[in-house]
């Protein structure tokens, strides 16, 4: 009995491509390929990530180093540096200053008070002058002054001399200040 | 039935194909990108110790320079640890005493005045911030609170300190304000002036008016910032960041602190006594 019935003769028949055998080989062989190349990625994940965790606890270690109590002194020493910096951007220096500003203040000039305040920056200055011309050439002196940044005229008043004071024209003058000229230690 | 198995057999691939598809996209992907991730972050982590090294490694050397600096002892009486004034007081009233000055009161309290590196009011205000004063001053006589003397100063924020006004009262003639102006400018312990007030026609010791003499309200600001117990990583980060201390601010308060003493020329070249 003829179990064969086609007619194409079993030699001149297509071998397939990929046989059974070969093809569960090459399954398997993909299979374990994959599972290498996830079980690399996780093993490289989990080396990096130690790494990782290693040199996190080595920066813990070189931050609380430097910010102990090991570099405190030095730390303290540049905050006090930076302030003092800022600190001195203030500095003035009042001789210099009042002996420049002496300098345009006419002879038959007399002060009898003068004022400054860090908030208004100008200076009020009281004094008495023989007369409204001397008054008036004093004012124009003043704006000349490089340290003052403007002069305001406040107020002028006749006062008659007394036994023991002088008479004249009582004056007050604003002077606003400039800071610049104020902070350098010799004009 | 033969080629039906064979077909199955066949079939495997295809369906591992597949699957190697499915375990790519939901396993293999995440856990390349992870270890992707983990590799960057360790790798910039690393980064990041070497640069710490490099800095614990600059600040060695920074503190050894510190410790052999003799500038320490500047920077620390230009801007002392507490707000105790025995010291400064004790030094103006020595450059008082030299100017011819008479000092006939002095106080201090909490600093009204703001600026950009004082602490807000509120920081500075706990140990010893009542007004204290005294007249006839000696240094013995107008010793600050206990509080002040035992250091406990109150915190400051970094980069800003505590101010204290100090105010004065003085007499003398015009010479020796100007000398004692002199003086206040080159203090140990820096000390900005806030205001002057100079007028003229004091009565003197006995009563009598001297025209000559002159009553001098001044008012300055002095500062202190309490000692930091730990680093500012801030600091030390803009400190290794750079090349070390700043030697112009050290110049700078030098030029301030050591400035040599030169007699007031008045008159010479045209100054004069503008309350005469």
């Amino acid at each position: 009995m003829v179990s064969n019935i086609n007619l194409v003769a079993p030699e001149s028949e297509k071998k397939p491509l990929l046989t059974g055998k070969a093809s569960l080989a090459l399954s398997v062989s993909l299979i374990i390929l994959a599972l290498g190349v996830y079980g690399v990625a996780s093993y490289l994940k989990w080396r990096y990530l130690s790494e990782k965790q290693n040199v996190e606890a080595q920066i813990q270690d070189e931050k609380s180093k430097m910010s102990g109590s090991n570099y405190a002194a030095v730390s303290d020493f540049q905050e006090r540096m930076d302030i003092l910096d800022k600190v001195i951007g203030d500095h003035t220096y009042w001789d210099a200053f009042l002996k420049d500003f002496s300098k345009y203040v006419l002879p038959e000039v007399r002060l009898t008070s003068l004022s400054w305040n860090e908030n208004k920056n100008a200076m009020e200055v009281k004094g008495i002058a023989p007369n409204f011309d001397v008054l008036s050439r004093e004012i124009i002196l003043l704006q000349k002054f490089s340290g003052a940044g403007s002069v305001e005229f406040k107020s002028a008043s006749e006062k008659a001399a007394g036994e023991d004071t002088q008479g004249g024209i009582n004056f007050i003058l604003s002077v606003k200040v400039d800071e610049n000229t104020l902070s350098k230690g010799s004009l | 039935m033969i080629k039906k198995t064979i077909g199955i057999k066949v079939l495997i691939f295809p369906l591992s194909v597949g699957f190697l598809i499915v375990f790519a996209i939901l396993f293999i992907r995440p856990a390349f990108s992870d270890m992707m991730a983990a590799r960057k972050s360790a790798k910039d982590g690393s980064q990041q110790l070497a640069d710490l090294e490099s800095r614990n490694a600059k600040l060695v050397a920074f503190k050894a320079k510190w410790e052999s600096m003799e500038e320490k002892k500047i920077i620390e009486g230009a801007l002392p640890g507490d707000q105790g004034v025995d010291d400064y007081m004790s030094e103006l009233y020595s450059r008082v005493s030299r100017s011819g000055m008479l000092l006939n009161n002095f106080a201090t309290q909490d600093s009204s005045y703001n600026s950009p590196y004082v602490c807000s009011v509120g920081v500075g205000t706990a140990a010893g911030g009542a007004a204290q004063s005294a007249s006839g001053i000696s240094p013995a006589v107008a010793s600050p609170p206990s509080a002040v003397l035992s250091g406990t100063a109150p915190s400051a924020p970094a980069l800003c300190a505590n101010a204290l006004d100090v105010t004065m009262s003085l007499n003398g003639t015009w010479e020796q304000l100007l000398s004692f102006l002199k003086y206040l400018g080159d203090t140990n312990r820096i000390a900005n002036v806030k205001s002057v007030v100079v007028a003229s026609g004091v009565g003197g010791q006995q009563g009598e008016s001297n025209p000559d003499l002159l009553k001098v309200d001044l008012l300055v600001q002095v500062f202190y910032k309490p000692k930091s117990e730990a680093s500012n990583l801030g600091t030390i980060s803009s400190l290794t960041s750079g090349e070390g201390f700043d030697e112009s601010v050290l110049e700078k308060i030098k030029g301030i602190v050591f400035t040599a003493y030169e007699e007031p020329s008045v008159s010479e070249t045209g100054e004069r006594n503008i309350f005469k």
